[in-house]
């Protein structure tokens, strides 16, 4: 089996240097590059787009999410994962939006940050019970929208998975309630961020149709 | 229009000259007086005997008042004839008929024979054929005679004098449609005129009934009244016993009307002279007062004072009011003026005509008065009327503009209003934030700092410290974050944090959130709160309890919610001094968001109880329950 490769864009020496000890450290992972800022990111990302991104938001020459949206406009196989301190509704969201599709905590232990990635690497990441809420409004305020036709809708079990995740509940504990395998809600969950980033991406075409930017 | 037709009607050669007899014979019969006052219509007539004097004479024939037709006998009351002859052109096959456009005398009493069998006789009407013209089909007897003798017979009185307009014989085809042009203008047209008169006096008076204040209308509305009386004998007839006090009211009402014109017209220039209405008042009295039927006044006595008081009453209204008008050009009153004087002129022509003055064939021309003066009058009410609406337009719009204003202001203040609420929750974050550093973070870290300035710490109890620090920071984030006021999404944020750090300490976790209502009460002020109190809980358990499970559950009890946290530890009783002070602490937030703790211990289990209510407004009455 090949080695997962990684690539970590983040500014804090300190935490750089952590993170990529840490992925050093683990047999089954290859770190391939690690930038200080978007500019080197990019240039990372031009010459090879690795499995797994981890990129912190806050660049000094521009925010993380160019970044993102650059790699997953080019890579279906990459996942992205969002560096952050708080894990913050707005952040997450934003970040999801523009291609993300898991998020890290700063303070992660270091035994979680190695299982969180490979938890990711393997499916979904798993998303906060504030998220799924704003997820669930966001998709419901998407089928009264104007684009309806355009926007995908939750199905209802991605539906239920995200019902379950606001009321505090882990995959395992979906999966059993819903008679599925832990495999499947990830499947699930997978899905509803690839829904959001597909709805944001028809939002973005929509406003810019309305705006007479874009030319069917 | 209409005016204009009826005076060239009433002046213009009359139509079908070839049927016209201009010729005639004249003579008088005496008769007693009983016979003039109370005429039997089935009485037979005594035509004048052969002997009888017959005086040629050309129609129409007009003998003015004070003056005696020749031959006219000195006796007071006699009967008038008029003997004309008549032979059918040889050719003739049509019925025929005699045609008779006028005939006023003293008396109304008229009787029409051919060959002397008597064919209309207006005996009895009351009136008498003064106005309305006469068609009468000859007797087929007499048509086939081929020639035959009319005779038109009246009652008069010496000087009262008599108008015979020219009568026409021909064709029944040909003379009827004269008969009824003439009806239609002299009779059938007033007569309209006068109704719909007087459904508009009824509608103004409606309109004055329901706005008392509006005079305007009732005036208009008495106006038109009084007019509609006025030209009642225009084409009604009146029972003989009425006709005294019908020709009373018919006198006296001119002059009211006169008044009533002025009062109006007034009113839309000034206040009316007080002087003016008192003695036009005054003297319209009096006139009414000694013309009464009751006085018993000679007949020309009563009418020459009517018609004097009348023609005073016309000219002083008709004259102050054109005074007026050329000094204030109010349109309105221009317009009365101008209706007042064609009225005027109107009324000379007919009491010229009503003195056999002008020719018979003339109409009378004061009913078609009405349509100038009530012109004038209508024109001013819907003035009157469109300036109400438009006043009320702009009284609309000045009100739509203070409602804008209005709304400016308030969305203004509202503005204000927010900014300060904003400021306040500004504030609020603020000291809610300096609060939390002060109690948590910062004793934390200051500790920390002191310690580790004095060497006392080691690099792991820093690191240990500084995580204390930021799990102490993250319920503050994540109370910040939209939950939408439900506490099942706050408590999951809170295990989606900490639960792997329980799973880790060796604590299982079992988690049991029921749906529970959106609490409106749940910002992220109280939100950190609630956040407080069950981490204070939870790290109870997990600092002293010794447990292995751990349980949470939620639900809704009445008008509260429950969030149970049972452990199978080793219970509370037992706990160090930390966990009473923990529990005081979780007593004191809980109370602040208006609910209670409850302490459970029983069998192997140890419950800490959080109550809440749903709607804090309701609290007081649901306890009082």
């Amino acid at each position: 089996m090949t080695p997962t490769e990684v690539v970590i864009v983040e500014d804090d020496a300190k935490f750089r240097g952590a993170f990529a000890h840490l992925i050093e450290a683990t047999a089954d992972m290859d770190l391939i590059g690690t930038a200080a800022n978007l500019a080197q990111g990019l240039d990372l990302m031009r010459r090879r787009i690795p499995d797994v991104l981890l990129v912190d938001l806050d660049l000094p020459d521009g925010s993380g999410l160019d970044l993102i949206r650059h790699v997953a406009a080019r890579s279906d196989t990459c996942n992205i994962m969002v560096i952050t301190v708080f894990g913050d509704e707005r952040h997450v969201i934003e970040s999801i939006e523009a291609g993300a599709s898991g998020y890290l905590l700063k303070d992660s232990l270091p035994a979680d940050f190695i299982e969180q990635i490979r938890v990711l690497h393997a499916g979904g990441s798993p998303i906060s019970p504030v998220i799924a809420r704003q997820l669930l409004t966001r998709f419901v305020g998407n089928s009264a929208g104007p684009a309806t036709s355009e926007v995908p809708e939750l199905s209802e079990r991605e539906h239920s998975v995200l019902n379950l995740v606001t009321k505090g509940f882990t995959y395992q504990e979906i999966a059993g309630l819903l008679r599925v395998s832990p495999h499947t809600v990830l499947t699930y969950v997978k899905r509803i961020y690839r829904k959001l980033q597909v709805s944001s991406k028809t939002e973005a075409v929509y406003e810019a149709r309305k705006l007479g930017l874009l030319r069917d | 229009m209409l005016t204009g037709a009826v005076l060239v009607a009433g002046c213009i050669a009359p139509d079908r000259p070839e049927h016209r007899i201009t010729r005639a014979e004249l003579t008088f019969t005496s008769t007693r007086p009983v016979d003039v006052i109370h005429p039997d219509r089935n009485r037979r007539l005594t035509l004048p005997d052969a002997a009888v004097r017959w005086q040629p004479i050309n129609l129409p024939m007009r003998v003015p008042r004070q003056q005696a037709a020749p031959g006219e006998p000195a006796t007071d009351a006699h009967r008038v004839w008029i003997r004309l002859r008549y032979v059918a052109p040889p050719d003739n096959v049509e019925a025929l008929a005699l045609y008779l456009p006028r005939l006023m005398a003293g008396f109304g009493v008229e009787d029409i024979l051919i060959d002397g069998e008597r064919i209309e006789s207006t005996v009895g009407r009351g009136g008498g054929q003064w106005n309305e013209p006469l068609l009468l089909p000859v007797p087929e007897a007499a048509q086939r005679r081929g020639g035959f003798e009319v005779l038109v017979s009246f009652w008069n009185w010496r000087e009262a004098g008599f108008m015979v307009a020219a009568p026409y014989i021909g064709p029944l085809a040909e003379l009827r449609p004269l008969a009824e042009q003439r009806r239609f203008l002299a009779s059938d047209a007033p007569r309209g005129l006068c109704y719909a008169l007087a459904v508009l006096g009824l509608f103004a008076l409606g309109c004055w009934w329901f706005r008392r204040e509006e005079k305007t209308y009732l005036l208009f509305a008495l106006a038109s009244l009084v007019w509609y009386v006025r030209t009642l004998h225009y084409f009604t007839g009146v029972p003989a016993q009425f006709v005294s006090l019908f020709f009373w009211i018919s006198l006296n009402s001119l002059s009211w009307l006169m008044l009533l014109v002025y009062l109006f017209a007034m009113r839309f220039q000034q206040r009316p002279s007080r002087h003016v209405v008192l003695g036009l008042g005054a003297l319209i009295v009096l006139t009414g007062l000694v013309t009464s039927p009751l006085l018993t006044l000679p007949i020309a006595v009563s009418t020459g004072i009517a018609y004097g008081s009348q023609l005073l009453v016309a000219l002083g209204v008709t004259g102050l009011l054109t005074l007026d008008a050329l000094r204030r050009r109010a349109i309105e009153t221009r317009l009365m003026v101008i209706a007042l004087w064609v009225n005027l002129g109107f009324g000379v022509h007919d009491l010229l005509l009503q003195r056999f003055l002008l020719d018979p064939e003339h109409l009378f021309l004061m009913p078609y008065g009405a349509l100038f003066l009530f012109g004038a009058f209508l024109f001013a009410v819907l003035r009157r009327y469109l300036a109400a609406i438009s006043e009320v337009e702009s009284v609309n719009s000045s009100l739509e503009g203070r409602l804008a204003d209005r709304t400016r202001e308030l969305a203004v203040s509202y503005e204000k209003l927010q900014r300060v609420e904003k400021e306040r929750a500004v504030i609020e974050e603020r000291q809610r934030l300096m609060r939390e550093m002060h109690d948590g973070l910062g004793s934390s870290l200051m500790s920390s700092l002191v310690m580790v300035e004095q060497g006392r710490l080691q690099s792991a109890e820093v690191a240990k410290v500084l995580r204390e620090c930021i799990d102490d920071l993250k319920p503050t984030i994540d109370s910040l974050e939209p939950i939408g006021n439900d506490l099942v999404t706050l408590l999951a944020t809170l295990r989606y944090r900490i639960g792997r750090r329980l799973e880790q300490a060796g604590l299982q976790l079992e988690w049991a959130a029921g749906d529970l209502p959106p609490l409106p009460w749940l910002d992220a002020v109280n939100a950190l709160q609630v956040l407080r109190i069950i981490q204070e809980a939870l790290t109870n358990v997990v600092k002293h309890a010794n447990a292995r499970v751990i349980r949470i559950e939620t639900d809704q009890i009445g008008a509260q919610v429950r969030v149970r946290i049972s452990d199978d530890g080793v219970g509370f009783a037992s706990g160090a001094p930390e966990g009473g002070r923990g529990l005081t602490n979780m007593r004191r937030r809980a109370e602040q968001l208006g609910g209670q703790i409850q302490l459970v211990r029983e069998s192997d289990q140890t419950q800490v109880v959080l109550l809440l209510p749903i709607d804090r407004r309701i609290e007081p009455r649901a306890q009082a329950r």
